[in-house]
């Protein structure tokens, strides 16, 4: 059985992080780690970036843009009307309308952003490597093309881990 | 030969000499496709009773030069029921008459309508018509019915013809032809509401039996007693335009009659009074002797002999002397003794020279009850062999007629099912008026003509044509109108003249000279000793506005019509004082028995104490599907005094029964709460600062301000005025508004859950003390404000606003939020909550393929669960700016006229373009009285109102403030 | 980081990781109790008396309800804004807490969540049936159509709540299932049924908790979460200018908007508390929703209720300073007065004063007695409904019109239907769903641990 990854799994969060630091110092690729919930030293130094609150802000910035000019052709150019005596550009109502439709645009189109960009979706098919991860296991996954997988497994159990499983 | 003119209009441009030879060539195959096409919509449906109606519509082979589908044509004719004349115009869309309009050529009724007379066009479909003669329960052919018709009436036995009274000298003329043919005949005239007390004092007092012209319209000052002449008596549709002419007030004439009624029950006539007096029968009997002895002593007469007055009559006879020779004094009373007496305080007042006329005498109510006492009496000794009836209903309106049985055979001509007609052997079906021919003298020397608008739908046949039959000769009764109006009606100059029948026939109307008869002047007082009921607990019975004495009761218009002072729909009731009430421990609703039967008790402020008041004309059960068993008959209480039907009763005696009986009102709360709705004031602070009364306007108008700008509108801006003086609550406008726009009845139950669909309704409102309020009227339809409040809520933009200032709805994108309805501070809006078409929880007009023919073309009938509301007739606007759009010119004034506008007997409501300064509507709009409703919300109404001015002593406090009776929540 | 030491354990008992897994996800392994099946029973017959009132309702038509021509709304949007409102909770929860770095609403917002979006469901069906012509419902969207186009009316008010209520249901649910995505995966990953396995692998999205998930979802949660929070600012507000755009007396007031959202936070909250006090009872969850989480409750329950009551008395003081006849006509005469005095006093007492009871320690730590202030104020919160949408109508500017509403069985069912098919939803989340948001309560978990 050849297998590519090299797991270590821990079962507290510091164990987890020291291993985590040493390795970074000692300067081993760290190919993922999977947690049961967000470990923000994590997140913040493992070196992925995510842009998706920026682009939900270009999608509300469009959105306000699109709205806009939608009720504006349809209320004023295309077929204006005599509501109550108001003229055909009313424009405060309008704003009401603005805003909840750009919430409600930015919502969907940042849904669809997350679940392409993290490749979530119904029932794909991605590989599981520790059941445990998502209960009460921490687990730090080293490629061993990438790594030396030696020196990791061998950093991995100094600082705690509980096994070290090839996969 | 006639020639019908389209439109008021064309008549009065006249008729072009084109337009007569074309309409002399083709005259005779037009009446005769008319029929036809008539025919072939309405008796395909009906006559085979098939499911559906006919979808298939008949294509002209040669188009007559009248006929254009989809567009309306206009017939003069004449409604008389036989106790009601109204000259009419009909219109006829397609061969069917949908729509009665008052006719403005008449010199009687000029333009007016009464509520029936508007409903009268549903009779026609009702599905409680008589189809064909039968035979004590079989079916026969017409030669049947008059062979054995003869062979009875050549026996020789006694024969009795009894008709209501009629009016129509060619029905006379058919008469004497009958009478002559059978010397043992006797022709009596009977009606239910009689007046044949006033026709014997004018006997006693000038040897004519007349009822003498009567001149509202000269009177500066009228003193009715318990006469409705407003709402039923006699001539009311006459009455109410004379009446609302001395109501007329503007700047440049501050001048008005001033109206007295002493009367016991709160009638329409009353709530429109100056000043009301409530009082018992006895009473207002004493009164009208105290009046008497104090003109006759002012005069220089013998006074008679009656009991003391309690109340104080000095400044009504101080009123009356002031204005001698312009005043007025009637009763309703059918007792020839105050009738006499009547009579004689106008003539000691020399009103008969000016306010009532001798001369053109009204040719209504000719029954006289003695001669019908003689009748029945004779009859229930048998002595009457054969008894034909005529559209009488006796059984009904006696209250039981056992001497009928007595009869030998009995043979009854008429229209609809009634209990007389249900109980006799031989049925013969008359036309409805709109299907005959005939004509009408409603008033010496004043005739009009009836023509013939539709094919008769059934096998029916004119009840003066079975007389001519009868009376053994031949021609028709429609040859006999002819004959009659060529020879006897037209001026020496015109006798013969084909072209003056055409023209006469067209307008509908012709007025003859009479040789003037002097004004007498010279009094008799009569021998009198009052007389008068018991001071008890009275009854009092009157013909509502509504079913009046109940021939119409199949109508469902008409029973869901509010009555105009108690707002209540689908039933009668024992109105009662609240004083009395409260002594007797009566609330509204309960149920008390007299004289053995049930009746609902209503409380009623204005009731006068000591009295109780109940309306005739319902009770009927055999009337239809829709009139069968609505009420009590109050007929049972009628009973013939010293030989004259008396229409009230003393010593009436109330049990509790501890049962409550739900009663269906369009309005439950009845005070304005001291709001500013209807703005009132007196003649004479009306004359001192013609904003009296309407002060709060001047502060609306100062205080309106706007956030964006008020639209403007090019071209045509149509808005109305209601003139609150003049307006008399009567409902025409109600009923007439209901016949143009499909407006669907919707029953009792749902009026009770407050959604009646009229789309006018007349708000009725009380102040003062309950015992004797001051009373107001205010039509209220859709105000089409420039700023409505109901356009900017609807999230599908089913309701905007017009370029012509219209409040428009389409009901096709109407999706039913009711947002709009709640957003109307007006409440005009209407909400279809149910299918109303159809379907046989709602089994009236709409659920009867024969009454559907009724509907308007021009109107859609709308679906379940959409709004809607008031038009102001955009349809008719249409139709009259695609005319004038044709004949590429601008619309005239007065042109357009929405169905309310268009008959209004009082001629209260005005419309017009408010963009033109010169249209009527402006300057009306320019008069100090003018106001909107509600305006301090600046939704900018359409509509206008004028304050209401009555001709009193300034009252304290005035509208604005909170009233006394808001307190009286009894009846609110 | 968080410093949550000052406030004290958030989750008690020294739980291990996957001892919390177990303890939240054990109603899916263990059998429904009796109580559960008896509710799904009542709830589910509850919905189909719903059910048949509905048929009846569009069948035969608005008619067949109490409401007329001058009170055009009745049961129908008093029931629909107090949906809403309950609705407001979960949004409310999982905002203002996560602004406010309130560690502790991790152990509630799950349900607080569970509860908007079946509430919101439940308020959507009213605005429908009510309409006249329920069949034509798609003339409300803006689309270009064979009517020249016609479009819509944008100054309507309904138009704006139909976008704001189609807004906060999407939103809110995708809130909801954010939240739950990992724990799907904890499900997944820890289940022995195939079944489960399949069904909550389907939904996990095949979630594994890796550092760009977590990184995303985290982004995304932030999107989600400001997006929320104008959303439970701005929802209510539109829904109350349903009534303060019109030109009613009583409904035409500025103060409206601020006055519906606290209102809605209000009975939101309240549910909240109804349900929490049921579930850690019947699910011995007193660990995770701790005496004090619900203590924290109560006092907001308090503060709100002061301001609905400053509310109220604001509304009367401008009715009267207002001087316009009709203002006081119905405050004083048709609400605090008059017909319609006891729903007044109904949702003055409720709402107002009741609530004040809390200030006492003994009281607020007595769940019975929270439980049953919990369940007035939404009592008193329907009757607030009440008295806006009827009083207003029935007595307004012409009395001519006046007209008083009494709703009928078929309101009422429909009413009792909503009812059932909230009970219904929270029963089937009980069931299948993690009450408490594993992730989040491991997450707040770790002070405990870091601690000993």
């Amino acid at each position: 059985m050849d297998s590519a990854y090299l797991l270590g799994v821990f079962d507290k969060e510091e164990t987890m992080l020291s291993a985590f630091r040493k390795m970074k110092e000692q300067e081993i690729e760290i190919e993922d780690v999977f947690t049961p919930y967000p470990v923000h030293e994590i997140l913040e130094n493992h070196g992925r970036k995510s842009r998706i609150t920026i682009v939900g802000w270009l999608y509300g910035f469009f959105a306000t843009i699109g709205v806009l000019a939608f009720l504006f052709y349809t209320a004023v150019i295309d077929w204006p009307l005599n509501y109550g005596g108001k003229p055909s550009n009313a424009f405060p109502s309008f704003l009401v309308i603005t805003i909840i439709l750009v919430i409600f645009s930015i919502t969907i189109l940042s849904l669809f952003t997350f679940s392409w960009r993290a490749n979530l979706w119904p029932s794909n098919k991605k590989p599981i490597y520790h059941p445990g991860a998502t209960d009460d296991k921490f687990v730090i996954m080293v490629n061993k093309e990438k790594a030396d997988a030696a020196r990791a497994s061998s950093v991995m159990k100094e600082t705690g881990a509980i096994e070290v499983i090839e996969k | 030969m006639e020639k019908q003119w389209r439109s008021i209009e064309e008549f009065e441009q006249g008729i072009t000499p084109e337009q007569e030879n074309s309409s002399g060539k083709t005259s005779a195959s037009r009446r005769d496709f008319l029929k036809l096409f008539g025919f072939s919509v309405a008796s395909a449906a009906v006559v085979t009773s098939c499911e559906k109606p006919v979808q298939r519509a008949i294509p002209y082979l040669i188009k007559p030069e009248e006929i254009i589908p989809g567009k309306a044509n206009y017939y003069a004719s004449t409604f008389y029921d036989g106790t009601e004349y109204c000259s009419v115009v009909v219109k006829v869309r397609d061969g069917r008459p949908i729509k009665i309009e008052g006719n403005h050529q008449s010199p009687v009724s000029r333009g007016g309508t009464s509520a029936r007379v508007q409903a009268s066009v549903l009779n026609l479909y009702d599905d409680a018509r008589y189809k064909e003669p039968v035979l004590s329960g079989n079916k026969i052919s017409w030669d049947e019915v008059d062979s054995w018709i003869t062979s009875r009436l050549m026996d020789g036995g006694n024969t009795v013809l009894l008709t209501p009274t009629i009016i129509s000298p060619s029905t006379k003329e058919a008469l004497r032809k009958f009478l002559q043919a059978h010397p043992n005949a006797r022709w009596i005239q009977y009606d239910e509401v009689s007046a044949s007390g006033i026709r014997e004092a004018h006997m006693d007092l000038f040897g004519t039996s007349i009822i003498p012209g009567i001149h509202f319209d000269r009177a500066d000052y009228i003193l009715s007693f318990d006469a409705d002449f407003l709402g039923t008596w006699i001539a009311p549709v006459e009455f109410a335009r004379d009446y609302a002419s001395t109501r007329e007030l503007s700047t440049a004439h501050p001048h008005m009659s001033r109206h007295v009624q002493v009367e016991s029950a709160l009638s329409m006539t009353g709530s429109n009074a100056d000043a009301r007096i409530p009082v018992t029968p006895r009473e207002s009997v004493l009164m009208l002797g105290a009046i008497y002895n104090k003109i006759a002593g002012a005069t220089g007469h013998p006074a008679i002999f009656t009991p003391p007055s309690v109340i104080s009559v000095d400044d009504l006879v101080a009123d009356l002397l002031a204005h001698q020779g312009k005043s007025l004094v009637i009763s309703g009373s059918n007792d020839p003794d105050i009738q006499k007496l009547v009579a004689g305080i106008n003539l000691m007042l020399g009103n008969y020279a000016s306010t009532l006329d001798l001369k053109q005498s009204i040719q209504l109510k000719q029954g006289d009850d003695r001669e019908f006492e003689d009748f029945v009496s004779s009859l229930s000794q048998g002595e009457v062999d054969n008894l034909i009836m005529a559209n009488v209903n006796p059984i009904y309106s006696l209250g039981g007629f056992e001497a009928m049985k007595k009869a030998g055979f009995t043979a009854y001509l008429g229209s609809a099912l009634n209990e007389t007609a249900s109980a006799c052997q031989l049925i013969c079906p008359d036309h409805h008026y709109l299907e005959s021919w005939g004509d009408a003298e409603p008033v010496l020397g004043s005739y009009s003509l009836q023509q013939p608008c539709i094919h008769p739908l059934f096998n029916s046949r004119a009840w003066q044509d079975s007389l001519i039959k009868w009376a053994g000769e031949d021609g028709s009764y429609e040859d006999l109108v002819k004959f009659w109006w060529e020879n006897m009606i037209a001026p020496r100059e015109a006798q013969g003249n084909k072209q003056w029948w055409v023209d006469t026939l067209q307008a509908g109307y012709f007025v003859s000279a009479l040789e003037p008869i002097p004004a007498s002047t010279s009094y008799t007082p009569p021998e009198l000793k009052l007389d008068p009921p018991e001071s008890d607990l009275s009854l009092v019975l009157y013909s509502p506005v509504g079913l009046n004495d109940g021939r119409h009761a199949n109508n469902p218009w008409l029973h869901e019509l509010p009555d105009p002072v108690t707002k209540v729909c689908w039933d009668n009731y024992l109105a009662i004082s609240p004083a009395d009430a409260s002594a007797m421990g009566l609330e509204d609703e309960m149920v008390v028995t007299m004289d053995g039967i049930e009746v609902p008790v209503l409380i009623q402020p204005g009731q006068a104490r000591g009295t109780i008041s109940l309306a005739l004309g319902y009770g009927r059960i055999k009337a239809g599907k829709v009139g069968d068993g609505i009420g009590v008959n109050a007929f049972t209480w009628v009973r013939n005094r010293k030989g004259y039907r008396e229409y009230t009763r003393d010593h009436i005696k109330l049990e509790l029964t501890g049962k409550t009986y739900p009663i269906a009102r369009t309005q439950t709360h009845h005070t304005m709460e001291g709001r500013p709705i209807v703005r009132e004031t007196t003649l004479k602070e009306y004359q001192s600062d013609p904003s009296a009364g309407n002060h709060f306007h001047l502060e609306a108008e100062a205080h309106s301000q706007t956030l964006y700008p008020e639209a403007k509108f090019d071209g045509y801006h149509w808005g109305m005025v209601v003139d609150q003086n003049k307006c008399t609550g009567c409902n025409n406008c109600v009923v007439s508004c209901i016949a143009e726009n499909n407006i669907a009845v919707v029953g009792k139950e749902e009026v009770k859950n407050r959604r009646i669909m009229h789309w006018m309704r007349i708000d009725r409102y009380f102040s003062d003390q309950p015992e004797n309020p001051r009373v107001f009227h205010q039509p209220v339809m859709c105000q089409h404000c420039d700023n409505a409040p109901c356009e900017n809520v609807c999230p599908v933009s089913a309701t905007m606003h017009s370029n012509e200032g219209l409040n428009q709805v389409a009901y096709v994108r109407c999706i039913g939020t009711k947002y709009c309805i709640n957003n109307c501070p007006y409440r005009v809006r209407r909400f279809n909550w149910f299918k109303y078409m159809n379907n046989e929880k709602f089994d009236f007009n709409q659920n009867s393929d024969l009454s559907r023919l009724v509907l308007n073309p021009d109107v859609t009938v709308r679906e379940r669960g959409v709004v809607e509301k008031c038009t102001l007739c955009v349809q008719r606007i249409q139709e009259k700016k695609l005319e004038a759009k044709l004949e590429g010119r601008p619309l005239r004034e007065g042109e357009v006229q929405p169905a309310c506008v268009q008959s209004c007997p009082s001629g209260a409501l005005v419309f017009g373009n408010m963009n033109d300064p010169d249209s009527e509507v402006s300057k009306l709009k320019r008069e100090e009285r003018n106001y909107h409703l509600l305006e301090q919300l600046h939704t900018l109404p359409s509509i206008g109102y004028l304050t209401k001015v009555r001709n009193t002593e300034p009252v304290p406090g005035e509208v604005d403030s909170h009233d006394a009776s808001s307190d009286h929540e009894q009846h609110g | 980081m968080y410093n949550t030491e000052v406030r004290g354990p958030l989750v008690l008992g020294n739980k291990s990781l996957s001892q919390i897994t177990a303890d939240i996800t054990s109603p899916l392994y263990t059998r429904p109790k009796f109580w559960w099946i008896v509710g799904l029973g009542i709830s589910s017959l509850m919905m189909l008396l719903g059910f048949w009132s509905i048929y009846v309702t569009i069948s035969q038509g608005i008619g067949t309800w109490g409401v007329n021509n001058t009170v055009g709304w009745g049961w129908a949007i008093i029931n629909f804004v107090w949906w809403i409102g309950i609705g407001h909770a979960g949004t409310a929860f999982s905002i203002f807490l996560l602004i406010l770095r309130q560690e502790w609403r991790s152990s509630i917002n799950r349900a607080a969540e569970a509860m908007t979006v079946v509430a919101v469901g439940c308020a959507a069906i009213f605005p429908a049936l009510h309409m006249g012509r329920i069949w034509d419902f798609f003339f409300i969207f803006p689309y270009p159509n064979t009517r020249g186009p016609l479009w819509v009316n944008y100054n309507s008010p309904l138009f704006w709540d139909f976008i704001a209520i189609s807004a906060y249901l999407l939103i809110s649910a995708s809130f909801w299932f954010l939240g739950m995505i990992p724990d799907f995966a904890t499900i997944r990953d820890n289940t022995t049924s195939k079944v489960k396995k399949a069904v909550y692998g389907f939904f996990a999205l095949g979630w594994r908790g890796s550092v760009g998930e977590w990184k995303r979802y985290e982004g995304l949660s932030y999107i989600l979460g400001g997006i929320a929070a104008v959303l439970v600012v701005s929802v209510h507000s539109i829904v109350s200018t349903d009534f303060a755009v019109s030109v009613e007396p009583g409904w035409h007031t500025t103060i409206f908007p601020p006055y519906f959202v606290v209102g809605a936070i209000f009975s939101g909250f309240a549910m909240v508390m109804t349900l929490m006090i049921i579930l850690r009872k019947v699910y011995k969850l007193q660990d995770y929703v701790t005496d004090s989480h619900l203590d924290k409750v109560a006092k907001i329950l308090i503060f709100v209720s002061l301001i609905m009551g400053t509310a109220y008395l604001t509304e009367i003081f401008l009715a009267w300073y207002s001087g316009n006849e009709y203002e006081i006509f119905t405050f004083f005469h048709n609400r605090i007065t008059g017909e319609f005095t006891k729903q007044f006093w109904a949702m003055f007492i409720c709402n107002a004063i009741i609530p004040q009871l809390m200030w006492f320690k003994k009281i607020r730590s007595n769940l019975t007695i929270v439980f049953i202030i919990s369940i007035l104020i939404n009592v008193g919160m329907w009757f607030e409904r009440f008295n806006i949408v009827v009083t207003s109508l029935s007595n307004n500017y012409l009395p001519s019109t006046w007209a008083t509403y009494t709703p009928t069985f078929v309101e009422i069912s429909m009413y009792l239907g909503t009812i059932g098919i909230f009970i219904f939803g929270v029963l089937l989340f009980m069931k299948y769903i993690p009450m408490i948001a594993i992730s989040e309560v491991k997450a707040v978990n770790k002070y405990q641990l870091k601690k000993k």
